[in-house]
């Protein structure tokens, strides 16, 4: 593997750990963060959450992204893969934003 | 406006004689179209039904399946999985709790297998099994404005019906019927599970209200196609191909903390020692439908180095071009990364890794108590 190619891989990995951590301690959920695999679907059969619990991770990613999800964006927030796009997106943009 | 049909090589058996229309053939195209834009019905889902009845029943459910059905409320559905003793998935199970028994409504195995592995691991004396496989049918409505279609055949009640959710004592065509909310397409779904000799009568009903929602029939390769861009499990080709259910990103799905069940020492040997692939959704660029799609087990790579090989191919038509899902490697199965698949004619294409599902299901904008078929510009 370049460096390149482990930078970029090592950079996802922060943030899908932070996502994990950040939704199982913001929504007090009974499971180690480390076993949930990226692509869980958060809602539905997934970690069946609802739309209390969507409130709580759109709240989570802005304390510790400083992230925005725009209202209805229904498509970032279907797994932790997806939330980790957007982040990751922002972050190209506000090269500032914190991933810890 | 009339029912589309569709071709015999694709699904056999579809509309019967009488029906509105046979003539009219739909591609697998048009058959995607009106599961992900209108109302589709299946053309050949036919899961096995196996009952599990007796004081037992809940053990033995619980030792059939990898989810905890102890858990689950009455008149609702769990999506799960039975395992071989190596862990990898034998059948794709919605398990039903219908208060006094368990409904195990099994896909992607040959009912005779799964009810052989029911009736050992049953036993003598501990849950009475009944096969219902010929006695009952599966009609399966998906789209996004199936709710509204059953709506005027069985009235509001279906609104307020949640994923996963049961709908006992419902009549149509003047015939019994339980809806599941559950299906693998992405959009709205409903199973009618119905008498089988009534089955052709709620049909027709089906078909002739659907006839103003340009109602479509769909066969085995559309499904296919759909839940692939959803990611949902086909454990008759990426589950063929996994090690394990670990390596299909299923762990969420896992009861730790419930007694034995088929395949568990295998799994527990495999979050022991970590998986080493992992399953990832791959893009590949636009070159049309009949081109550019990988075939299964072609292999992907990074920089001349074997990292996994592709489990399941379609092309997408929401996306105009080829997906893939790969088991690879995982310290490679990371999304955003650019790779390389191994093209029919030898050449090295470029895919990259995408998050799942792939798409964005219409029905997710969908609000039934504001949508309608027939008023699409809202």
């Amino acid at each position: 593997m370049n460096e390149e190619l482990r930078t970029k891989i090592e950079a996802r990995k922060a943030v899908l750990s932070g996502i994990k951590d950040e939704l199982v301690e913001r929504l007090q959920l009974d499971v180690d963060p480390s076993t949930l695999d990226d692509d869980t679907f958060l809602f539905g059969s997934g970690l069946a959450l609802d739309s209390i619990d969507a409130m709580e991770i759109i709240i989570g990613m802005q304390a510790r992204f400083g992230v925005e999800i725009p209202e209805g964006d229904i498509s970032s927030m279907r797994t932790f893969n997806t939330l980790a796009d957007l982040i990751l997106a922002g972050q190209e943009n506000t090269p500032s934003a914190r991933t810890h | 406006m009339q029912v589309s049909s569709i071709t015999a090589d694709s699904a056999p058996g579809t509309l019967e004689a009488g029906q509105p229309d046979t003539s009219r053939s739909s591609s697998l195209q048009q058959q995607y179209e009106r599961i992900r834009q209108g109302v589709a019905l299946a053309t050949n889902l036919e899961p096995g039904r196996i009952r599990l009845a007796g004081p037992g029943a809940l053990d033995v459910a619980n030792r059939l399946v990898v989810g905890d059905v102890s858990r689950l409320p009455m008149k609702k559905l769990m999506s799960t999985f039975l395992l071989r003793e190596d862990g990898s998935p034998l059948a794709e199970v919605y398990i039903v709790n219908e208060g006094d028994s368990y409904l195990l409504l099994t896909d992607g195995a040959p009912v005779q297998q799964v009810l052989d592995i029911v009736r050992e691991v049953a036993g003598p004396g501990h849950a009475e099994v009944t096969d219902l496989t010929n006695e009952r049918s599966i009609l399966s409505l998906d789209g996004p404005f199936s709710w509204e279609l059953l709506k005027d055949l069985i009235g509001m009640g279906i609104l307020g019906t949640r994923y996963l959710e049961v709908m006992t004592d419902q009549q149509l065509a003047d015939a019994p019927v339980t809806l599941y909310r559950a299906g693998k397409t992405g959009e709205f779904g409903y199973w009618l599970d119905v008498a089988a000799d009534q089955a052709a009568r709620v049909r027709a009903a089906l078909l002739e209200t659907g006839e103003s929602y340009d109602l479509g029939l769909y066969g085995p390769e559309a499904l296919a196609v759909c839940k692939l861009e959803n990611r949902f499990i086909n454990v008759e080709r990426e589950g063929s191909l996994a090690r394990g259910l670990l390596e299909l990103n299923c762990r969420i799905l896992l009861s730790q903390d419930k007694g034995d069940y088929l395949g568990r020492q295998a799994i527990e040997d495999a979050i022991a020692a970590g998986p080493r692939r992992r399953l990832i959704g791959l893009t590949l660029e636009a070159r049309g439908e009949a081109q550019g799609l990988p075939t299964l087990g072609a292999d992907v790579f990074h920089e001349g180095r074997r990292i996994g090989h592709v489990a399941n191919a379609a092309y997408s038509y929401t996306l105009k071009r080829p997906i893939a899902v790969a088991l690879m490697d995982v310290d490679y199965a990371y999304v955003g990364m650019d790779y390389e698949v191994a093209a029919k004619d030898g050449a090295h294409d470029k895919v990259r890794t995408v998050s799942a599902p792939f798409i964005l299901n219409r029905s997710l904008g969908i609000r039934v108590q504001e949508h309608s078929y027939f008023d699409q510009e809202r």
